[in-house]
């Protein structure tokens, strides 16, 4: 366009540019997060379902769970055992530790909230023997 | 004269298919993240070995509570007996608390708590008693096996 022989240039739309590499830089640190906080889900495939009380709160996961699974059948860190392995399992993951630490030791204890006392009480015992502190892991119910 | 080839000028990095890899790494780390917190009691159970800190007293003198999956039989150290249904836990708790069992000048054996529990007692029951013990600041104790009448608790609760 010429207007008494001034040129004047059409102004072209501006093209929004979103800039995409910050959100590399975002997601790997979402990443990074994520592969120190997470805990893969080794009991998953463990079918069993928890009791309830009014009486628990909170716990915080400990070294080494146990699980009394629906069938009876006992699983420690995601892997079928038995109750007579329980004891190498504990020393092995007390190696190196304190006598102090070795006192503060806590097993996480699950159990199906059907089995009978047969089934679970031995296994509470080895525990009871083994010294060691145990969680156990419940419902919370309402009152 | 001497020519140099002309070097081809850097492109810039294509990021983002960075991005896309990275978006598939938290979502496969948010689904396998266990992200539910656990709920529940920690108890320490006396083991009853030679060098441990509680020595052997005389039945009566420790509360005593026999399970079935019918009722709650508690046995006081006075002497007194209550038989509990077994739904109502509350009721047991408030026996357990008027014993006063979180009272600190109280020994380990008088805080000492008993259970002797029958072969079909179901988890939910027991779990339920063994964590009312604990919050009424009672010690869970087993009776040794060797000590069941018969090799089991039953025959004694039933």
């Amino acid at each position: 366009m010429s207007v008494m022989g001034l040129k004047i240039k059409r102004s072209q739309g501006a093209t929004l540019v979103v800039p995409t590499s910050s959100m590399g830089d975002i997601a790997f640190l979402l990443i990074i997060f994520f592969m120190l906080t997470s805990k893969f889900m080794q009991e998953a495939r463990v079918k069993h379902e928890l009791a309830s009380s009014t009486e628990i709160d909170k716990v915080q996961s400990q070294e080494l769970s146990i699980i009394l699974d629906e069938k009876g059948v006992l699983w420690a860190q995601g892997e079928e055992t038995d109750i007579n392995s329980l004891k190498g399992m504990v020393d092995k993951l007390q190696e190196g530790k304190t006598e102090a630490e070795r006192k503060d030791f806590t097993v996480v204890f699950k159990v199906h909230h059907t089995l009978e006392s047969k089934v679970y009480e031995p296994v509470i015992r080895k525990l009871a023997e083994l010294g060691v502190k145990v969680t156990f892991v419940g419902k919370m119910e309402k009152n | 004269m001497i020519k140099t080839k002309a070097r081809a000028p850097l492109n810039d990095l294509d990021v983002g298919p960075f991005s896309d890899v990275s978006f598939l790494l938290i979502i496969f780390f948010i689904l396998t993240t266990q992200i539910i917190s656990m709920s529940g009691m920690v108890l320490s159970i006396p083991a009853g070995s030679p060098n441990s800190e509680i020595q052997e007293t005389e039945d009566d003198k420790q509360i005593t509570v026999s399970l079935t999956n019918e009722s709650i039989l508690l046995h006081l150290p006075n002497g007194s007996e209550f038989m509990i249904e077994a739904k109502n836990v509350p009721e047991f708790k408030s026996y357990l608390l008027a014993e006063n069992l979180a009272d600190k000048r109280k020994t380990v054996n008088e805080r000492l708590v008993v259970l002797q529990s029958a072969p079909d007692v179901k988890y939910d029951l027991y779990y339920k008693v063994i964590t009312v013990i604990q919050s009424s600041g009672g010690l869970l104790a087993l009776v040794e096996e060797d000590d069941l009448p018969g090799g089991s608790a039953a025959q004694k609760g039933e």
